[in-house]
C-alpha cells in the first residue's frame, strides 16, 4: 500500500467517525461541504490527483470516488436519522393535552313550538293538508260572529277576550281562519292554520294568557265524520306511535255539529291510569266536528253541496305531552337551561 | 253541576253501578267530572255544554240516561191542589224578555228549617241551607231545572209588574249589596219599587224569613240573552241565573211551581192560593227534517231506519216517517236544536261515536296554496340556526316600560298597540318591535346568571298607522357575550357578528347608514336599507340604558321579513361553475379614517366590474406605520374573467385606475 493509499484510508476511518459523531443536521451540513463541497477535501484529492503517478491515478481515482460514495451513503443516512429524530421532537413539543376541553362553538337551537309544529306538519302534508295562517288581530265578527258564537252566547264565556277597540280584538282561537279561507277558497281544500292566540285567563301551570292552537279544515263535497276520524287517528298514530289507542265522544262546540272531543290513551301510564291523565286513562287532544252548516254558508259555501269538517287543538299542549313538560309557561320564559334541552 | 245519584233514581229505572252511567254519559256529551262515594250513596259531577240547557236538573240528566241506557224515564205526578180564592195580580210590561210568569200565592205558612232530609239533599250537591221555604225552591229548582224564588207576599205593594228597570234605580239583593239599574235590566218590581232582578237574584226587601207569613212563589222563564247580559253587567251569576241563560224548558214552570208549592204546604203548613200567569203564546216545538240518505253521507254510517227511530223515540222526540224524508219533533226541553244536523248528533250520541268508522279522504285538494310567511319562516330559520343562532318565541305582550322603546324606527304617525281590558299590567301594551321583547328577555337572561347568549326569534308584531291596526313579521336578534370560545380562544358579540348574520340571511343586499336611536349607542347603530327602504335596524344598547337595567353590552337586530318576497330567499338563477383560473391579489388601502368603507369598496367594485369575483376585508390597521388619521384597509380580491384567462397586464391596467379613483377620495394605494 503507497502512502497515498494510506492517507485515504486514514481520510476514510476519520471522515466516517466524525459523521458518526454528529448531532446535528447544521454539523451535517458542515461536514459535508467539508468533505463533498466544490472545495472539500475530496474534490481536493481530486484535484491532486494529476501529480500522483500516471499509472496509480486510476487506482487512486477509484478509491478516492469509492471513498466519496461512502461518505455520500453515511451523511445521508445520518441525515436521514437526523431529521427523524428532530421531527420526532418537534412533535414531541406539539403534544396537547387530549384531555382538554374542546372548543364550544354551540348550534343554533329550535324552540320546542317550532320542532313539534315542524312535525306537526309534515305529518298533514302527508295527509294532503297545507299550511294556512290568519290575523292575530281580528274582529269580533270572525273571531266569534261567524262562528256560530253571538254575542250572548255562554261559549264566550270560556274566551274572555284582550279587545283592542270594541270591534278588535286578539283573536282566542285560530278558527276565524276557517271564515277567511273559505271566503277566498272554493273547495275542495284541506288546510292546517297553527298560530298564537289570546286570552284573558291568570296564567297557571295549564294557562297561559299567550298561547298557541292548531286549526284544520277539510271542505269536499263528500267529507263525513268517518273521514274526520281517519285523519285525526293517522295524525295521533303518526305523533305519538302505532300503539296508542284513540277515542271520539260527543262535546259542543258552536261551529261544528255534530262536535266531537278527540282523545288518546294516555301515553305516559299506557292507559292504565296516572296523574297526567287524571287517572282516566286518556288525554283529551283536540275538539273537532263537522263544520256547522250555519258556518259553511257564512263562508260562501252551500251546505247541501258540500260537507266539512274541522278541529282545533292546543299546540303547546302538543309540545307538553311529547317532552312531557308540565308548565306552559316555560315555553314563552325561554329559560336558557330550558331551551339548551331540545 | 252535583248530582246525587239515588236522587237520580227516582227519576229513572236503572241498576248498573254509577261507572257505567258515569262513562256513557261522558261519551255521550256530558262528562262526569269526578265520583264522590258518601254513606250508601255516589254524587256525580257533572260538566254540562253551553248548549245543554235541558242538563240542569237531575231530570235533565236523568233523561239523557234513560235513552242511553234504554230505561223508562219517570215523569213526576201533576200535584192536584186545592187552592183558596186569593192571589196576587201580575202585570207583564215587557213581554219580549219575559214568555211566561207565573205567582203563585201561599197562605200562612211557618217558615222556620227544614227537615233532615231535605237538609241532607240539598246539602249533599252543593246548596246552603236556609229555611224550609228556600229550600224547597232550590230543591225543585235542581230537581227540574226551572229556577224559583219565593217572595214574602206582605212585602209586595199591591202587584207584581216585571218590567225593565227605570234609569236610576237601585235594589238591595239578597246578598246585601246595594245595585245601580238600567234599562236594559228586567226587574220583578211592585207598585213602588223593584223586589228583585229578574232571573238573577231577589231583592232584600221581600226576602222571605221567619216571621214571613204569606208567600208568593214566583217560577217563571226570562230571556236567555237578556239574563246573561244582567249576569255581566253586574258581575252576579246564580244558579238562576246561569240556568236561563243557557235556557230552561218554558213548559216546565207551572208543573215546577205546583210540585214546589205542594212541598211548601206539606212541609210548612198553609193554604194554597191562586195563581197568576201570563203565557201568551204557548211555546211548541217545531219539526225538523232528518233525511236518513243524507245523515249516511254526512256521517259515514248507515244505521237502519229502526235504530235511528229508536234513538228519536228514547230521547222522546216525534217521527213522521215519509219517503227519505222524516219529520222529527223534540220536546220543548231540547231548545238547542233546531237543525237536521242537529238531529245527526243526537243519532251518533245515541248510538256511540265509536260506531263510526275511521277512513281516510283520499281525493287530493291541494289548491290551497301553503302560506308564502310560512315557507319563509322556515328558511330563515333554517339558515340561522345553521349560523348559531337559536330561537327564542316570546309574549307578544311587553312590559310597560318598553313601550316607545326604539320609536325613532317608525313614523310619527303610528303608535303601539294596547289592550283596553287588560288582566294585569303584563299583559297590556302589544309589542311593535321584536327588539322589546328581546330586551326583556336579555335582562332575564342576565338575571338568570347567562351573559353568553345568541338568540333569534321570528314573530308578529303590532302597531296602529292612523285608524288600521297593523300585523307584521319580523326577525329580531340579540346577541351578548362569548359567541365562540373556549381556554384558549374566544369570539364575542359585537356590531359585526350581529351584522354578519344579516348579510348571511339577506345574501349582502342590504346597506346600512348610521342612524339616531335614543335608547343605542349614538356612534354604533345603524337603519337597514333593503331597495331605498329602511326595512330594519341594528344597534348597540346606549351604555346609560345598559347600566339602568343592568345589562352588559348588548347587540340588538331587527328586520321587517314582510319587506321580502319568498322568492327573495329560494335558490336564484344557478350559474355554471367556471374552469378558468381565478387570479387573487392582496391590495392595501389607506384612506381617511372618517371615511365609511363603503366608499372604497364600491370603488373596488366600480374597477373590477364583473371580473371581480368577490373580495374580503382581511384586515383594518391604524397606527405608527401610516399617517395619522388615516386607516389602511387590506383587501383580498378575487379575480376572474367569465370568458377568457385574465392576464397580468389587464390587472395591472386597473390598479392604475383604481390608483386614480382613490387618488379622488384621498386615498392611496399602499405598496407593500
Amino acid at each position: 500500500m503507497s502512502s497515498m493509499e494510506l492517507e485515504l484510508n486514514n481520510l476514510r476511518s476519520e471522515a466516517l467517525k466524525e459523521i458518526s459523531s454528529i448531532n446535528s443536521l447544521d454539523n451535517l451540513r458542515e461536514i459535508e461541504i467539508k468533505y463533498l463541497g466544490r472545495k472539500g477535501v475530496l474534490n481536493q484529492l481530486l484535484k491532486e490527483l494529476s501529480t500522483a503517478p500516471l499509472e496509480e491515478r486510476p487506482e487512486l481515482g477509484g478509491i478516492i470516488n469509492q471513498i466519496k460514495l461512502e461518505i455520500i451513503r453515511e451523511i445521508e443516512s445520518k441525515r436521514t436519522l437526523l431529521e427523524e429524530r428532530e421531527k420526532a421532537k418537534k412533535l414531541e413539543e406539539e403534544r396537547i393535552d387530549v384531555t382538554l376541553p374542546g372548543m364550544n362553538i354551540s348550534p343554533g337551537r329550535l324552540h320546542p313550538l317550532t320542532l313539534i309544529i315542524e312535525r306537526v306538519e309534515e305529518i298533514f302534508r302527508g295527509l294532503g293538508f297545507t299550511v294556512v295562517e290568519g290575523f292575530e288581530m281580528e274582529t269580533d265578527y270572525y273571531n266569534f260572529e261567524a262562528l256560530n258564537i253571538p254575542w250572548y252566547h255562554p261559549a264566550r264565556d270560556t274566551q274572555d277576550s284582550f279587545y283592542i277597540t270594541d270591534k278588535f280584538l286578539l283573536r282566542t282561537q285560530t278558527s276565524p281562519v276557517q271564515i277567511r279561507v273559505m271566503e277566498k277558497t272554493k273547495p275542495p281544500f284541506k288546510i292546517i292554520a297553527p298560530g298564537r292566540v289570546y286570552r284573558r285567563d291568570q296564567p297557571t301551570a295549564r294557562h297561559s294568557p299567550v298561547f298557541h292552537q292548531i286549526e284544520g279544515m277539510a271542505v269536499d263535497k263528500d267529507i263525513t265524520f268517518a273521514h274526520l276520524k281517519g285523519t285525526l287517528d293517522a295524525f295521533a298514530h303518526a305523533l305519538f306511535g302505532s300503539d296508542v289507542s284513540t277515542r271520539f265522544r260527543a262535546d259542543y262546540f258552536p261551529f261544528t255539529e255534530p262536535s266531537g272531543e278527540f282523545a288518546i290513551s294516555c301515553i305516559f301510564c299506557k292507559g292504565k291510569g296516572c296523574r297526567v291523565c287524571s287517572y282516566s286513562g286518556w288525554i283529551e287532544i283536540l275538539g273537532c266536528g263537522m263544520v256547522h252548516p250555519k258556518v259553511l254558508e257564512v263562508g260562501g259555501i252551500d251546505p247541501e253541496e258540500y260537507s266539512g269538517f274541522a278541529f282545533g287543538m292546543g299546540w303547546d299542549r302538543l309540545a307538553m305531552l311529547t317532552y312531557n313538560i308540565n308548565d306552559i309557561r316555560f315555553f314563552l320564559e325561554n329559560h336558557p337551561e330550558f331551551l339548551v334541552q331540545f | 253541576m252535583k248530582i246525587l245519584y239515588s236522587w237520580l233514581k227516582d227519576f229513572v229505572d236503572i241498576d248498573v253501578p254509577p261507572e257505567e252511567v258515569a262513562y256513557k254519559l261522558t261519551m255521550a256529551g256530558l262528562e262526569i267530572e269526578e265520583i264522590e262515594e258518601i254513606e250508601d250513596d255516589y254524587i256525580l259531577d257533572v260538566s254540562i255544554p253551553a248548549n245543554r240547557g235541558d242538563c240542569q236538573s237531575i231530570l235533565g240528566v236523568a233523561r239523557e240516561i234513560s235513552a242511553l241506557f234504554n230505561a223508562p224515564l219517570k215523569l213526576p205526578d201533576e200535584p192536584r191542589l186545592k187552592e183558596v180564592e186569593e192571589g196576587i195580580d201580575i202585570e207583564v210590561v215587557s213581554p219580549e224578555l219575559c214568555p211566561r210568569y207565573t205567582l203563585r200565592f201561599i197562605k200562612g205558612v211557618k217558615v222556620g228549617p227544614s227537615p233532615d232530609w231535605l237538609k241532607k239533599r240539598i246539602e249533599s250537591v252543593g246548596i246552603r241551607s236556609i229555611n224550609n221555604v228556600v229550600d224547597i225552591t232550590n230543591y225543585v229548582m235542581w230537581m227540574l231545572g226551572q229556577p224559583l224564588h219565593a217572595f214574602d207576599a206582605d212585602k209586595i205593594s199591591e202587584k207584581v209588574i216585571v218590567r225593565r228597570a227605570y234609569p236610576g234605580e237601585k235594589i238591595t239583593t239578597l246578598d246585601g249589596e246595594s245595585r245601580n239599574l238600567t234599562e236594559e235590566i228586567l226587574v220583578i218590581a211592585d207598585k213602588r219599587h223593584p223586589i228583585g232582578i229578574a232571573g238573577v237574584m231577589g231583592g232584600e226587601d221581600s226576602e222571605v224569613s221567619l216571621f214571613t207569613k204569606n208567600v208568593a212563589l214566583e217560577s217563571a222563564c226570562f230571556d236567555h240573552i237578556s239574563t246573561r247580559g244582567t249576569s255581566k253587567v253586574l258581575e252576579l251569576r246564580t244558579e238562576a241565573s246561569v240556568r236561563f241563560e243557557k235556557g230552561i224548558d218554558i213548559n216546565m214552570t207551572k208543573l215546577a211551581s205546583d210540585i214546589a208549592t205542594e212541598m211548601i204546604v206539606k212541609l210548612c203548613g198553609g193554604e194554597v192560593g191562586k195563581i197568576s200567569e201570563f203565557y201568551p203564546v204557548e211555546y211548541k216545538p217545531c219539526s225538523i227534517r232528518f233525511r236518513p240518505e243524507r245523515f249516511s253521507k254526512r256521517i259515514g254510517i248507515n244505521p237502519s231506519y229502526s235504530e235511528m227511530r229508536d234513538v228519536f223515540f228514547r230521547l222522546g222526540f216525534k217521527v213522521e216517517e215519509h219517503i227519505n224524508e222524516w219529520r222529527v219533533t223534540p220536546i220543548s226541553a231540547r231548545r238547542d236544536i233546531s237543525l237536521e244536523e242537529d238531529l245527526y248528533e243526537e243519532v251518533v250520541r245515541i248510538i256511540g261515536y265509536d260506531k263510526i268508522p275511521s277512513i281516510l279522504h283520499e281525493r287530493i285538494t291541494g289548491v290551497v296554496s301553503t302560506s308564502p310567511a310560512w315557507e319563509k319562516r322556515k328558511i330563515l330559520r333554517r339558515k340561522i340556526t345553521s349560523l348559531g343562532c337559536s330561537e327564542v318565541i316570546t309574549s307578544s305582550f311587553v312590559p310597560v316600560q318598553f313601550d316607545k322603546y326604539f320609536r325613532e324606527f317608525y313614523a310619527d304617525d303610528i303608535g303601539s298597540i294596547s289592550v283596553i281590558n287588560p288582566l294585569r299590567e303584563e299583559e297590556s301594551v302589544l309589542r311593535w318591535l321584536l327588539s322589546q321583547s328581546l330586551l326583556s328577555l336579555a335582562i332575564n337572561n342576565v338575571r338568570w346568571g347567562y351573559n353568553d347568549f345568541n338568540l333569534f326569534e321570528i314573530g308578529k308584531i303590532f302597531f296602529k298607522d292612523g285608524e288600521s291596526f297593523m300585523e307584521k313579521e319580523h326577525l329580531g336578534i340579540v346577541q351578548s357575550g362569548r359567541i365562540i370560545y373556549s381556554w384558549d380562544k374566544e369570539v364575542n358579540a359585537s356590531f359585526f357578528s350581529t351584522k354578519g348574520l344579516l348579510e348571511k340571511l339577506f345574501k349582502h343586499e342590504l346597506t346600512f347608514v348610521p342612524a339616531y336611536y335614543s335608547v343605542l349607542h349614538p356612534g354604533r347603530t345603524a337603519n337597514i336599507l333593503y331597495r331605498g327602504k329602511v326595512t330594519g335596524f341594528i344597534g348597540e344598547l346606549h351604555p346609560d340604558v345598559a347600566r339602568i337595567l343592568k345589562l352588559p353590552r348588548i347587540y340588538i337586530a331587527e328586520m321587517d321579513v314582510d319587506e321580502f318576497p319568498l322568492e327573495f330567499f329560494s335558490v336564484g338563477q344557478v350559474k355554471e361553475p367556471s374552469r378558468l383560473p381565478k387570479l387573487k391579489r392582496d391590495i392595501a388601502i389607506v384612506v381617511p379614517e372618517t371615511l365609511p368603507s363603503v366608499e372604497v369598496t364600491s370603488i373596488l367594485e366600480e374597477v373590477f366590474k364583473d371580473t371581480l369575483e368577490d373580495y374580503e376585508l382581511f384586515d383594518l390597521y391604524k397606527g405608527p406605520n401610516i399617517p395619522e388619521g388615516t386607516v389602511n384597509l387590506a383587501f383580498s380580491l378575487n379575480l376572474r374573467a367569465k370568458d377568457r384567462t385574465l392576464t397580468q397586464e389587464e390587472v395591472e391596467e386597473k390598479i392604475e385606475l383604481l390608483k386614480n379613483k382613490l387618488a379622488d377620495i384621498g386615498g392611496r394605494l399602499r405598496e407593500w
